[in-house]
């Protein structure tokens, strides 16, 4: 589709708005929903959707950085080492991007989705069981000083933790970051449990964390693709404005709603557009209205 | 506890200075995109300034990480400067790659703008890519 007019531009600012809203109030980034409503309800190549995604991944990951930096959830020196993966794999998520046929990707995504669904399912279970932070460390972690603490805001008091893992958790940010470029996500779907599970984080830490990387995974890449001419201003304005907007007025309403009814209605469309995009990948996304 | 919580002051001085970029850059770039659709990012002075603000937008997370670099550098922490100058670094090779690899032939703005504002804005992406750093 050629974005013709401010007609396109604003449906498709509304279009990222509500992406944020969905994001912001699951706790996830909003180009989970960007690029499905990109290519399949606006017809747009799958490049050009995954570089207006990025451009709004730094935007959002900026906004919930700060706030997460300012409550010492966020362990800098960790991300820092991290970025060194993630933005290598996003390097080579770019040079892949051109290898890889679109039904291909469109495929992947669909896989994500998929993984999302199924983390959202689980997370239920995993908020209430306590984590064991006093796992044992990584002597390299130990030697490079990553352990640290975070304040617990029921009991006001600081709960040190240790990382493990840190050659693992490495590895796994480089295939994050590759997935990242590939296809204009977070992928902080992919993040935070490599650092749950790999490193054994605390999870407010790993999300923070994560969240803290994704603005540097993300430049890495939409710089690639903006200087390809891949970050189309008529297309990436709108959907960085409508979601940062989202993601403010999505964690607002998650503040007041309960959010066991808003998971399971979530897993459903996630599914639902995983269904969606994986018959894009054999059908072509041309079929959409207008394409 | 004596270095333990100088450590602690330290961290808490670089963490402010990290969110104050970020948040404060984050709404600088969203203001200048906002006054770009207000224009009409058809418009050649609307789709400068949205242009302007996604330059700012991928370039922050590079700032934070020079600055993280500065600090660090400040703090005497050598590796840990190594570390985030070699994030800097990948990030700017990729950027470079991404410039020679660009094929003008494919250039999205003609077949993109070719039907709206005639008259100078097909070669804005480029006027607008010497402002980045």
């Amino acid at each position: 589709m050629i974005v013709a007019g401010p007609l396109d531009s604003l449906l498709i600012g509304l279009a990222a708005l509500a992406s944020g809203v969905f994001g912001g109030m699951l706790g996830m980034a909003a180009g989970i929903f960007i690029v499905p409503a990109l290519t399949l309800a606006f017809g747009l190549d799958m490049t050009h959707a995954v570089g207006a995604s990025l451009v709004s991944a730094i935007a959002c990951s900026c906004g919930s950085a700060a706030s997460a930096m300012e409550n010492r959830l966020t362990n800098v020196r960790l991300a820092v080492l991290l970025e060194i993966g993630t933005t290598m794999g996003a390097l080579t998520g770019v040079a892949l991007s051109g290898v890889f046929p679109e039904s291909a990707l469109y495929l992947l995504f669909a896989a994500i989705l998929v993984l999302s669904a199924h983390q959202m399912a689980r997370k239920r279970k995993a908020d209430l069981s306590p984590q064991d932070l006093t796992s044992p460390a990584d002597p390299w972690a130990t030697r490079l000083r990553l352990h640290s603490s975070f304040p617990d805001p029921l009991t006001r008091r600081d709960v040190a933790y240790s990382v493990d893992r840190v050659g693992l958790g490495l590895f796994l940010m480089y295939g994050a970051g590759a997935m990242s470029s590939l296809l204009g996500i977070g992928s902080g779907v992919l993040k935070v449990p490599a650092m749950d599970s790999a490193m054994r984080l605390p999870i407010k830490v790993s999300s923070a964390t994560s969240n803290f990387m994704i603005g540097v995974t993300a430049s890495a890449s939409a710089g690639i693709y903006y200087a390809r001419g891949d970050v189309l201003p008529e297309v990436a304005a709108p959907v960085a404005l409508g979601s940062i907007l989202g993601a403010y007025l999505g964690t607002k309403i998650l503040m007041r709603t309960s959010n066991e009814r808003i998971r399971s209605l979530f897993i459903v469309i996630l599914l639902a557009l995983a269904v969606k995009m994986s018959m894009a990948a054999f059908q072509g996304p041309a079929s959409a209205p207008g394409g | 506890m004596g270095p333990a919580m100088d450590d602690r002051d330290r961290l808490l001085r670089l963490e402010s200075m990290l969110s104050g970029l970020l948040r404060y850059g984050a709404l600088i770039a969203s203001a200048w995109i906002a006054a770009g659709m207000a224009l009409g990012l058809h418009a050649d002075r609307g789709g400068r300034c949205a242009a302007i603000g996604i330059v700012l937008l991928i370039a922050l997370p590079a700032l934070r990480i020079a600055l993280t670099t500065a600090i660090f550098l400040i703090e005497r922490d050598y590796l840990f400067a190594a570390f985030s100058s070699t994030v800097l670094a990948i990030i700017t090779v990729g950027f470079i790659a991404g410039v020679a690899l660009s094929r003008p032939a494919r250039g999205p703005d003609m077949d993109r703008l070719g039907s709206s504002a005639p008259g100078g804005a097909g070669d804005r992406p480029k006027s607008v890519r010497g402002t980045s750093p």
